[in-house]
């Protein structure tokens, strides 16, 4: 590589700098693409090592590839499919979404996620309101209150939800002091796990949505004002478009939270129908049916990968709007 | 058999602490305090799994007491909670025999082993290996093909309120006919949380299974013999599930126990060293009574196993027969509740009247696999 001499100590001729400074771009634009994909790349590898290879494994496996790195979980598993020596064989996923059970199960996580995600929603918005609207010390005690699930780990709160709303708890005995034998008890029920989800699930919604809202800036709100505008249409033309992306990035966490959840469905819920994340657990280990497990996970994923829709949808859309 | 032991009912925590405290001290003393003694001296690997009670025995009480007493020995404890790594315990022996690799463990506690027992997964006991061995039942080593020890036993038990019951049932059908009179006061756990609910299923399942197809499915996998015999105990599952309790099954072995204790039902299936326990620390009334039924529930010895390919057999035997010592074993059965795994003339005399009533022939529980089978199918046809 020809690098200009200088002609003297200090001064150095008129061209050199020019190519100097032009090689430097160039390695500065390389430096600029390569920098940061440098700096990606340790965690890139993480997450195809240990989370992307297996799940490439578990593909196959569900695809009835028996053999091979799969040959140590296919030794123990009860009731496989083998696709022999065919590329791929279906038959455990027509085993596993044909059974009437599972497709119950697929049709109450659904419920469950849907019901709990817009009830989490609707929820944060209005403590996020009173927040930004009230500056009072019951506002303030709310939004905090509010916050509280994300401090309680989840097993600590299912057991206290089964104690409080279970058959011998707190609401079922002041109800039967009260006269109200009747009155429902939710532990072992979806309605039960609705709720409990409901519960871990506000914290994070709150948090985006109270910034959200706190970003937007007050001369909007008071110019709503001005030009006569009430509570609820300042809500609706002014904060709402504003808070687009808070309440996309909340729904979306929100939902695939809930619909790959575990611990509250396994405690709470009752034996069968339940969500997929128990349904998957107990077929993988305590049926020992790992192939049907992993094509439930594979159900699952998909589901979550549909909610992730709208959420990229929604970052893309703001991105390019924050471009031009 | 899915040993989903005894979730206890909480052993003091001030019992711990004090078995911890002699375990630090212990290790202070360990350089070369022993010199003389004859022991081997190493580290090998335990995989235990079990309930509360299960991790409390070997954490708090007889490993503390086995390193305090053999310096220079160490086990690396692992538990896992529930029998929920009972299948993958399995996984790991049996893909490292295949492999002809070193076993990553050394001793296994878990429901696997009768099943890697009759794979011959595991080491012969012999009494070269295990002296006493000879102070064990002979009868007792046939099911896991004499490659498992039994170190403690329990069973599972009818437990009744005995103000409310005066006469309970004596018999599975008798049992059955109650709980049909009495909707709503009678519960067994979820079999897939709990042995004691496991227990009580596959009663009811065997009752039109022959003998012969029940030791078969005992001992090993006949997925024709269930597809035969099964569907009849199914069903009759399925019409006991609108009297039971809350049509609900309780996700614990001990949910059944606070049913009971909270006076919300009147009869549930338990594990007796659980029972005896809760009884003990009066965390259930003196009014709950237990007993047994006939055909009896499953119950039988709590089995551990060396692998074949354990690379420190030597050691693992060594702590095996330590804690068969009559003294350690009735450590187990104050703090356990449990059945010694030695036989009762060799026990303190105390402990050989308070257990003189106990488990005469309680059934063989299920293999692995076909646990696994009746767990799927209680789900799909019972539970839905």
């Amino acid at each position: 590589m020809e690098l200009p001499r200088s002609a003297g100590p200090g001064r150095a001729p008129q061209p050199a700098p020019r190519v100097g400074a032009r090689r430097a771009t160039v390695r500065g634009r390389l430096s600029a693409r390569v920098g940061p994909l440098a700096l990606a790349l340790p965690p890139i590898a993480l997450v195809l090592v240990f989370t992307g290879f297996p799940i490439l494994i578990a593909v196959t496996y569900t695809l009835g590839h028996l053999g091979g790195y799969n040959s140590a979980i296919s030794a123990i598993g009860l009731h496989q499919y083998s696709a022999g020596h065919r590329w791929a064989t279906f038959a455990a996923y027509r085993n596993v979404l044909g059974d009437p059970d599972f497709q119950a199960d697929v049709v109450i996580t659904i419920w469950v996620t849907a019901v709990s995600t817009l009830s989490v929603v609707v929820i944060a918005w209005v403590v996020a309101l009173y927040a930004r609207f009230s500056s009072s010390w019951a506002a303030r005690l709310l939004s905090s209150l509010s916050v509280v699930p994300l401090f309680v780990p989840v097993v600590i709160a299912s057991y206290a939800f089964l104690t409080f709303w279970g058959p011998g708890g707190f609401v079922k005995t002041m109800a039967h002091a009260a006269g109200l034998p009747g009155f429902p008890v939710l532990s072992y029920t979806m309605d039960g796990v609705t709720l409990a989800e409901i519960w871990v699930n506000i914290p994070f919604a709150v948090l985006m949505l109270t910034s959200g809202l706190r970003n937007v800036p007050d001369s909007l709100v008071e110019a709503a004002r001005d030009a006569g505008a009430g509570l609820g249409a300042t809500v609706r033309q002014v904060l709402l478009p504003l808070n687009m992306l808070p309440t996309v990035i909340a729904m979306t966490f929100t939902a695939i939270s809930v619909i790959g959840s575990y611990t509250v469905p396994y405690l709470v819920g009752p034996s069968a129908p339940n969500m997929l994340g128990v349904e998957a657990a107990d077929t993988f280990s305590a049926f020992n049916q790992p192939q049907q497990g992993e094509v439930m996970a594979m159900v699952l994923f998909g589901l979550a990968a549909l909610l992730a829709v709208p959420y990229l949808w929604a970052t893309w859309a703001t991105n390019k709007r924050s471009v031009r | 058999m899915k040993a989903h032991r005894t979730r206890s009912v909480l052993r003091p925590a001030l019992l711990s602490l004090t078995a911890a405290v002699t375990a630090l001290g212990s290790s202070a003393v360990t350089a070369g305090a022993q010199a003389t003694s004859t022991y081997l001296k190493g580290t090998f690997t335990f995989y235990s799994s079990g309930d509360v009670n299960v991790q409390q025995i070997w954490e708090s009480h007889l490993i503390p007491a086995y390193e305090k007493s053999h310096p220079g020995d160490n086990i690396k404890f692992v538990f896992s909670q529930s029998g929920a790594q009972d299948t993958a315990d399995y996984d790991q022996i049996a893909a490292s025999v295949k492999a002809h690799q070193p076993s990553p463990v050394d001793l296994v506690e878990s429901g696997a082993v009768q099943q890697a027992a009759v794979a011959n997964l595991l080491t012969k006991v012999t009494s070269a290996l295990l002296p006493a061995r000879s102070e064990i039942d002979p009868a007792l080593f046939s099911p896991v093909n004499n490659e498992g020890v039994p170190l403690r036993g329990s069973e599972v038990l009818l437990a009744y309120d005995s103000r409310k019951v005066p006469t309970p049932p004596t018999t599975l059908n008798g049992l059955i006919s109650w709980v049909q009179a009495h909707p709503g006061q009678f519960s067994y756990c979820n079999p897939n949380d709990g042995g004691s609910g496991s227990a009580f299923v596959q009663a009811v399942l065997n009752k039109f299974v022959p003998a012969t197809a029940q030791r078969a499915m005992a001992l090993g996998y006949s997925p024709a013999d269930e597809k035969k015999y099964w569907p009849q105990g199914l069903a009759l599952l399925k019409k006991l599930g609108s009297s039971v309790y809350n049509k609900e099954y309780p996700t614990s072995n001990t949910a059944v126990l606070t049913l009971l204790g909270a006076g919300t039902i009147e009869m549930g299936t338990v594990w007796s060293d659980q029972a005896l326990t809760a009884l003990k620390d009066h965390q259930l009334p003196p009014y709950i009574k237990l007993t047994e039924i006939s055909p009896q529930l499953v119950g039988g010895p709590d089995y551990l196993g060396v692998p074949v390919n354990a690379p420190n057999k030597a050691l693992a035997f060594q702590f095996l027969n330590w804690a068969l010592q009559p003294s350690q074993q009735s450590t187990i059965v104050a703090v356990m509740n449990g059945t010694p795994g030695i036989e009762y003339k060799y026990m303190p005399a105390k402990i050989q009247a308070e257990f003189a009533h106990f488990g005469s022939n309680p059934a063989l529980g299920y293999s692995s696999d076909t646990g696994n089978d009746m767990a799927a199918d209680w789900q799909r046809q019972v539970a839905q």
